[in-house]
């Protein structure tokens, strides 16, 4: 504490409440003048939103940056695949890229992440929570952070849904449940449970909800606490989500084939599909998982399907919300744990490399034919302005103007706050 | 399960090591399938459901039971008398049976279980109720729950296989194992998972040793260390180098073996230079020999300070030596290491934290609230909301020789546990004088498994299919001795196993898209020929698949599996307690919706509402089990005789009371009218009433 009060000259009132926020506030009770001040500062105002809702690709595996996004000339480190032009002069990306290489105009390039965390759950732990995991806490998704600190967009429904995702999704963290993804394993199969059993008409429902309810009045009246409310509201959220119009969000067969092929016949593809209903209604974060990114044999091959599963339903993405009008406000996140290997391995195929690789942003206030960083020529090192994976996160949170400094207690009273105190990358936005 | 003259179980002594190495020599060699758990079942020492219950009670005389719970209740009531409260009045019998079986074995009664409790006229009959209860499967299956969570413990480690740890954990509950005991198993646990099942607790934590030690101190001692990783910390009196100093004791505990490395090494060295060797053979290969690397043994390995340590007492890079945060000093004696005196230093009666943490934990589950608060974060100078009561309990629990069992057979023979629960609502932060329990929410657990057995007759026997994750450690075992050239036979034979499977698989995917365009074309006719295609594919499959496996393991499949058992038949293998499910259970699970703990951090349950928990109860499948011809509610509906007995029985085996009488009024018409479809109908809507999710 003594060192802590001779250093005070060098920080500025801010900073000190922050170091103070980050350095003791985890103990629970006391301190509460040095609360106040933490809480005080902790509600600066941060920039103008620019998005209202956010998709998040998920690249699950560790999408390599090489022959997707940042492709090389280095014959050594390319292998078989070409770079081809964009509609952006001097913006290059690989021939597998085709659809976004259409609309790269719309599009910002990060080609200088670089993370610390070469394994797979860690860095996907890392890249959704903006904190490194650890055994005695879980940190809340960015999508968590986002309910938490904006709040739902339409209150009938879910404010964050996960379209094929992981179980080891951090979901809520240490936050309520409620700000927890709603899971759809299968996007073609919609919202599960959400459709009446068969032989259950409307009415019969209705009939029996009331019943529920006459057979627990004295229960409720007795135990008129939180939790039976919580239940009691719970029952009429879902009641009405069922009976809502909204729900139709979920439904996959109300595109027509057309639009539906486009996105690509597969669950990624029809997952980007979905996840437009859902912001179309509102939602504020949706993710969308795409799996079998770890191409540490046969490389080429695996990216080919994979990449063109991506570009496909990226690039029917970014032109059915621009056509719906829905990209100057919903930004569009392509995440990945990290990038593959420069060096292509005994079996064709490219291991894990977190120290550079690549992502992208689009809409909701994103600059488009831009590329931020760059690596260097074998794609092995980022040269100029690394972009960390806080500072991603941070650049998410400002698009949608979340308090950045605003401190959040876990249950056992630490202190947190979204994106970890990255800094945003300001030079992404228009 | 042996009983003796009085209905006891007889204690019978487990002599694990001798039985499993005998069961190793034994074992065959089988094959497994690599990319998808399909493998073989064997029934694992730890599982064997022939160990029997450890019957306690015997060390625990009347007279003591009595007492204790006496001095409790006294303990309680002085505290009430003071705040000139009430207590709360004694629960009747339908409250006490459905609390006791909830709390004790995690599910409500059956329909016979409360009909027999009812009708009993034995002046001692909860007493002896809480005891069979506690005796029975069922108290295995629930407090499992509680300690995986604490422990974190998951079918699937970082790098090892899970299993053996949740084996290690019921098995220790089973035999009913001296906490203190159960605590030094696993501080001092070495070898392979497969070895010894409590080696899960330094895998869990595999490559983070201070972690490790502050979820020590979290769940053992009720201390929080984490803050302390970083910089001094800033509550208690301790410091960053105290902290250091305490994580010394296991610093040289390492989940990787050198040794084994080494062959490792080999191994994939001959890999590399096998040039005629497939990749996807040597893929293979490499991910048979990985668990061989993760093996918890003692190294000489020390501790060092971090290279930015800022303080004075001691210099960045330094080494520690080791030494305790709190209590007395730990003197080693002859042959024994650091880590065998910290284990006898941190369960030892003289911890000042030791007893207290779980004595209070405990209380906490059963009364709902504890007597310290938070249960996990006592810092110096925490105080209990009833001193006198917190040292009784931690006396007690000492006297009790850390018996976990007798502990709760005291706490459930209190009469402050058996009052009602109290209808104000408890807020953080508030003193709580335990006029009686507080409502719960059933936990996840709780609630599938008293869904699971209005379905599952028997359910407390039902095993279900073994956990698919039993495969590592089959194999790895296997592994253990085998040459480079045995592991690549092995693998190639896998490869190719699984090469036509996904082939298999691939057929299936292509098909099921053609199904789906010809969908939404509504192509009827492109679609019946392909639906045509698809059966007959799945028939294939289906023999393959059978003939391919079933030589090898038909016999052991037909000797373990529940799928000849008639109580079961044609009940689907995942209609289990959720002890026999994995853990945690999948994201999407019915547990996960309601709030499981994903086993990631230390007790991360929960009971909130949300929106698709109630889409579950309202619109999901267990309505349709339950109402199947071979559900145990179905046929018990239908061996009903009229409205009334109808009715009552679907009250008593879903709320565990009868009806009121204007519940009859209300509901008897229907009933009589249209029974089949009403019963049907009441079942739903009593199983989304608060009256059945909470329990009274």
């Amino acid at each position: 504490m003594k060192k802590l009060i001779n250093q005070l000259d060098e920080f500025s009132r801010r900073d000190f409440a922050a170091y103070l926020a980050k350095s003791f506030l985890g103990v629970g009770l006391g301190l509460p003048a040095l609360r106040s001040l933490a809480s005080e500062t902790s509600f600066t105002p941060s920039r103008t939103a620019s998005a209202k809702r956010v998709i998040y690709l998920y690249m699950t595996g560790g999408m390599s940056h090489l022959d997707t996004l940042d492709p090389k000339t280095n014959a050594e480190v390319r292998g078989p695949v070409k770079a081809i032009r964009t509609s952006v002069p001097g913006i290059q990306v690989s021939e597998h890229m085709a659809q976004i290489a259409r609309r790269m105009h719309k599009i910002a390039l990060i080609r200088s992440l670089t993370s610390n965390q070469g394994a797979h759950e860690r860095g996907r732990y890392f890249m959704r929570t903006g904190y490194t995991q650890r055994g005695t806490i879980r940190h809340p998704s960015t999508g968590a952070w986002t309910l938490r600190l904006a709040g739902k967009l339409n209150q009938k429904l879910p404010g964050y849904v996960a379209i094929g995702g992981d179980s080891r999704h951090p979901g809520a963290g240490f936050l309520e449940a409620r700000f927890a993804p709603l899971p759809i394993g299968d996007p073609s199969a919609g919202l599960q449970n959400s459709r009446l059993p068969q032989g259950t008409d409307k009415d019969k429902m209705q009939r029996r909800l009331r019943l529920i309810d006459q057979l627990d009045v004295k229960f409720k009246a007795r135990y008129n606490q939180r939790k039976v409310r919580a239940y009691t509201e719970a029952y009429r959220d879902a009641a009405a989500l069922m009976n809502s119009r909204d729900l139709e969000a979920f439904d996959l067969n109300r595109e027509t084939a057309s639009v539906q092929s486009a996105y690509g016949d597969n669950s990624f593809g029809q997952g980007c599909l979905l996840a437009r209903r859902l912001v179309e209604k509102d939602v504020r974060f949706v993710e969308v998982a795409s799996g079998g990114w770890d191409t540490h044999q046969n490389n080429f091959e695996r990216i080919r399907e994979r990449a063109s599963e991506l570009d496909q339903a990226l690039g029917a993405l970014l032109a059915d919300l621009e056509q719906r009008g829905l990209l100057n406000d919903t930004l569009v996140v392509l995440a990945t744990e990290f990038g593959r290997t420069p060096k292509i391995n005994q079996n064709v195929g490219r291991d894990h490399y977190p120290k550079a690789f690549s992502c992208l942003m689009a809409g909701g206030g994103v600059k488009g034919g831009y590329v931020h960083g760059a690596t260097d020529a074998t794609g092995a090192e980022v040269t100029n302005d690394a972009v960390s994976i806080p500072d991603f996160n941070a650049t998410i949170a400002d698009a949608l103007g979340l308090p950045q400094d605003k401190v959040v207690m876990s249950e056992s009273g630490r202190p947190f706050t979204v994106a970890h105190k990255g800094k945003p990358v300001q030079a992404l936005f228009a | 399960m042996k009983k003796n003259a009085k209905g006891f179980v007889t204690y019978l002594p487990n002599s694990m090591t001798n039985k499993r190495k005998l069961e190793r020599k034994t074992r065959l060699l089988v094959l497994f399938l690599a990319a998808s758990p399909l493998l073989a079942e064997e029934s694992a020492p730890e599982q064997n459901p022939a160990s029997a219950i450890a019957r306690s009670a015997k060390s625990l005389t009347d007279s003591t039971l009595n007492s204790h719970a006496r001095r409790i209740d006294e303990l309680v009531q002085a505290r009430l008398d003071e705040q000139g409260l009430p207590a709360n009045s004694p629960a009747d019998d339908t409250v006490f049976l459905r609390r006791a079986y909830l709390e004790i074995v995690g599910r409500i009664p059956n329909l016979e279980e409360a009909r027999s409790f009812f009708q009993s006229s034995a002046p001692r009959k909860r007493r002896e109720l809480i005891d069979r209860l506690l005796d029975s499967d069922g108290y295995v299956s629930r407090e499992f729950h509680y300690w995986a969570d604490l422990l974190r413990a998951q079918s699937r480690l970082r790098n090892a296989p899970g299993q053996p740890y949740l084996d290690w954990i019921k098995n220790s509950l089973r035999e009913n194992k001296p906490y203190d005991r159960m605590v030094r198993e696993l501080i001092q646990a070495e070898g392979y998972i497969w070895e010894n099942g409590a080696a899960g607790y330094y895998l869990r934590d595999a490559g983070m040793p201070l972690d490790h030690m502050a979820n020590t101190f979290q769940i053992f001692l009720g201390t929080q260390l984490v803050c302390a990783q970083c910089h001094d910390h800033p509550y208690d009196e301790f410091t960053q180098l105290d902290y250091y100093r305490q994580a010394a004791y296991v610093f040289g505990v390492k989940t990787t073996d050198r040794e084994r490395l080494k062959e490792y090494r080999k191994i994939n060295r001959r890999l590399s230079d096998g040039e005629d060797i497939d990749p996807e053979v040597q893929q293979m290969a490499r991910r048979m020999i990985r668990p061989l690397r993760y093996r918890v043994n003692e190294t000489n390995a020390k501790i060092k300070l971090p290279d930015d340590y800022q303080y004075d007492d001691a210099k960045p890079k330094s080494v520690v030596k080791p030494g305790v945060l709190f209590g007395n000093e730990i003197e080693l004696g002859q042959g024994e290491s650091h880590r065998d005196g910290y284990a006898a230093w941190l369960t030892s009666a003289e911890n000042p934290r030791f007893a207290t943490v779980i004595a209070n934990r405990l209380w906490k589950r059963v009364m709902g609230v504890g007597l310290i608060e938070p249960v996990d974060d006592l810092a110096d100078g925490y105080s209990a909301s009833h001193p006198k009561l917190m040292d009784y309990l931690t006396e007690m629990m000492i006297h009790l020789k850390f018996n976990l069992r007798d502990y709760l057979r005291v706490l459930y023979n209190t009469q402050t546990w058996q009052r009602n629960i109290s209808t104000e609502e408890w807020k953080k932060g508030n003193p709580y004088y335990y006029p009686g329990p507080l409502l719960k929410r059933m936990s996840a657990e709780q609630l599938w498994d008293s869904i699971i057995g209005l379905i599952v007759r028997d359910v407390d026997e039902r095993q279900g299919r073994p956990n698919q994750n039993q495969r590592y450690y089959h194999q790895a075992e296997q592994l253990t001795g085998m040459s480079a050239e045995e592991i690549l036979t092995l693998a190639a034979k896998q490869t190719q196993a699984n090469r036509l499977r996904n082939q298999q698989l691939q057929k299936r995917r292509t098909l099921q898209q053609q199904i789906n365009v010809a969908k939404r074309n509504q192509d009827s006719e492109t679609l019946r020929r392909l639906q045509r295609e698809q059966a007959a594919l799945n028939k294939k499959t289906r023999l393959a698949g059978k003939n391919a496996t079933s030589q090898r393991r038909g016999q052991e499949r037909s000797r373990r599996s529940d799928s000849n058992d008639p109580r079961w038949s044609g009940i689907p293998a995942e209609l289990v307690r959720a002890s026999e499910l994995p853990s945690p259970a999948p994201a999407r699970h019915f547990l996960r919706q309601f709030g499981q703990s994903d086993r990631e951090t230390i007790e991360n349950a929960n009971d909130e509402a949300n929106v698709p928990q109630i889409l579950t109860l309202l619109n999901g499948p267990i309505h349709f089990h339950l109402w199947k011809s071979n559900s145990l509610f179905r046929t018990t509906a239908d061996s009903m005789r009229g409205a009334d007995e109808l009715l009552d029985a679907i009250y008593l085996t879903i709320l565990t009371r009868h009806p009121s009488p204007e519940e009859r009024t209300l509901l008897l018409p229907e009933l009589k009218k249209n029974p089949r479809t009403a019963a049907r109908d009441l079942a739903w809507v009593l199983l989304n009433t608060r009256q059945f999710a909470f329990i009274q």
